[in-house]
């Protein structure tokens, strides 16, 4: 009755389910004091990311729960797919400095729409280095907004 | 679309999968149990568990259940076909 002593690892559980799902990938991992970073490369990957990227967020919350579940991690775990995050995290700047440009253009306060915290969190950084305009969160989640103002 | 791929193409087989997702959440794995249905388009997956792990698998809010079943229908997709997660208590 004994569990067979495999170490569990982010890198082993993603590996794992991408072979069950018979998808032919490459997995690197990566990790500091407070994340562990686990990345999946390869082509036609489109499955696994899912619509605004829905599936890779339910494989992250798996494989979270199950490292752990499993050990002392208390880690940050976050799961890539060929940096789909990255990419999605500079397309945000670029909307925020366009949205920084038309709220300058028309001297008014121009209502994003509605984002996470993480994403929140990327539009006012952004901002900060955007001279002439603020940014401040209203309302209420999942509504709460970016609203960026000529300061 | 075309995958070059030179081994021959093989099924996901979805069963496996949540079986390997619901052991991994669980504290009794020995008693995980998936059962399939298969319609013409659409594949049913049941999932039992010891009744002490229930709430293992559907977590908070329903997001582990709700987890599983976003990959299962992500595995179904790559075969065209629909699946369904039905868990049993």
């Amino acid at each position: 009755m004994e569990t067979e002593e495999r170490a569990i690892t982010p890198k082993s559980v993603v590996v794992d389910i991408v072979n069950l799902m018979n998808m032919r990938t490459r997995v690197t991992s990566w990790e500091d004091e407070e994340e562990i970073h686990v990345d999946v490369w390869g082509d036609d990957l489109g499955i696994l990311i899912g619509r605004a990227g829905s599936t890779l967020q339910a494989l992250q919350d798996l494989v979270s729960t199950i490292v752990k579940r499993n050990g002392q991690e208390g880690r940050r775990i976050v799961i890539d797919v060929e940096r789909y995050k990255e990419r999605r995290r500079q397309k945000l700047r670029d909307y925020a400095e366009r949205m920084a440009e038309k709220a300058l253009i028309t001297r008014k306060p121009i209502s994003l729409e509605p984002m996470t915290p993480r994403e929140r969190k990327i539009v006012h950084d952004t901002i900060k280095d955007v001279a002439g305009v603020e940014s401040k969160s209203e309302g209420e989640d999942p509504e709460r907004r970016v609203v960026i103002s000529p300061a | 679309m075309e995958d070059n791929n030179n081994q021959p193409a093989q099924e996901v087989d979805m069963v496996e999968l949540l079986e390997y997702l619901a052991k991994a959440l669980v504290d009794s794995p020995e008693m995980v149990e998936v059962t399939s249905v298969e319609g013409e388009r659409s594949t049913i997956l049941q999932l039992r568990v010891d009744p002490e792990d229930v709430g293992k698998v559907i977590g908070k809010r329903g997001r582990i259940a709700q987890a599983m079943r976003t990959l299962i229908k992500a595995s179904a997709t790559k075969e065209g076909r629909n699946a369904i997660v039905e868990i049993i208590d």
